[in-house]
């Protein structure tokens, strides 16, 4: 596991994510709130021949979920369902996740350390759905994406996780590490017409 | 916009998939020598009118491979299901 205060642990939008309030001011404040969350270790669990959640759930104190599209944990750390039989595992670094997991799991199970290959924004405010709605085509509305939930999609064009943490709204927005410059940009850009506060 | 019924993901919309081809092909067996077995499965397709079942990749959602029957003609998105499932031919009356 990389030092979190090291070089290596640098993120990907060093220097293009300034904080400060963007765009227009509306009177009630800003709609949108961008914050890059990390570091985070993300591991992906991808089961083999046996049925790797009761391990799971045993290694974390929280089971993975054998419901589609369905989270649990509350953060520390946060399940996520991403296809048939895999799960995206994130928690604030602390500890090696992966070894942790690799010793867990039953051997059929692959365990894929991803914290370097990705980047987690949290996008909130009022305005929050309708700027995910600019470039992403799954229903948004609360009734259809509740909190607890996940969707794999794609968002300006990059490929996504996302996790709605709240019904406020607060989504986490897991991207690919090379397309976080590109995701950060086109959300802020979007932001800018409800008022954008970077944090 | 067509709405494909992805099994992990629910109903998306046809941007997120990427479409692989026919799936009523059936790979002959490895040990199969005849070439024209190979040249049927690798080159030849019914190009039918109505519906149709076709392998569809979930390429961004959950990258799974989803089965897909389409009328051709009215682009009808009839049913999905993973690629192993069966799905049921529309009856002759609910086709147009």
């Amino acid at each position: 596991m990389a030092d979190p205060a090291s070089p290596l642990r640098r993120s990907a939008l060093a220097g293009l994510l300034i904080p400060g309030d963007f765009g227009a001011a509306p009177f009630n404040g800003p709609g949108i709130l961008i914050a890059e969350r990390g570091p985070l270790s993300v591991v992906q669990i991808e089961a083999g021949s046996d049925d790797p959640i009761a391990a799971a759930g045993e290694a974390l104190g929280v089971a993975p979920s054998s419901v589609p599209n369905e989270a649990t944990g509350s953060g520390r750390p946060r399940i996520l369902g991403t296809g048939t039989g895999r799960w995206i595992v994130s928690e604030p670094e602390s500890r090696d996740l992966a070894a942790h997991l690799r010793a867990a799991l039953p051997e059929s199970a692959a365990v894929t350390g991803l914290s370097h290959a990705r980047v987690c924004l949290r996008l909130s405010g009022r305005d929050a759905r309708t700027l995910l709605a600019k470039g992403c085509g799954i229903d948004l509305h609360p009734d259809a994406f509740q909190p607890g939930t996940s969707r794999m999609t794609s968002l300006f064009h990059a490929s996504v996780l996302i996790d709605c943490r709240s019904a406020e709204p607060v989504y986490d927005i897991y991207v690919h590490r090379s397309y976080a410059a590109h995701l950060f940009e086109m959300l802020r850009d979007g932001a800018l017409e409800f008022g954008c506060r970077i944090a | 916009m067509l709405y494909i019924d992805c099994p992990y993901c629910g109903s998306r919309g046809h941007e997120e998939f990427t479409y692989i081809g026919d799936a009523t092909k059936k790979r002959p067996d490895s040990a199969e020598k005849s070439d024209s077995a190979w040249f049927d499965y690798v080159y030849l397709r019914d190009n039918p009118r109505g519906p149709h079942l076709e392998l569809w990749h979930h390429s961004l959602g959950c990258r799974e491979v989803v089965k897909v029957l389409r009328n051709t003609l009215t682009h009808e998105i009839l049913g999905a299901g993973r690629p192993g499932d069966e799905i049921a031919m529309p009856d002759a009356e609910t086709e147009r």
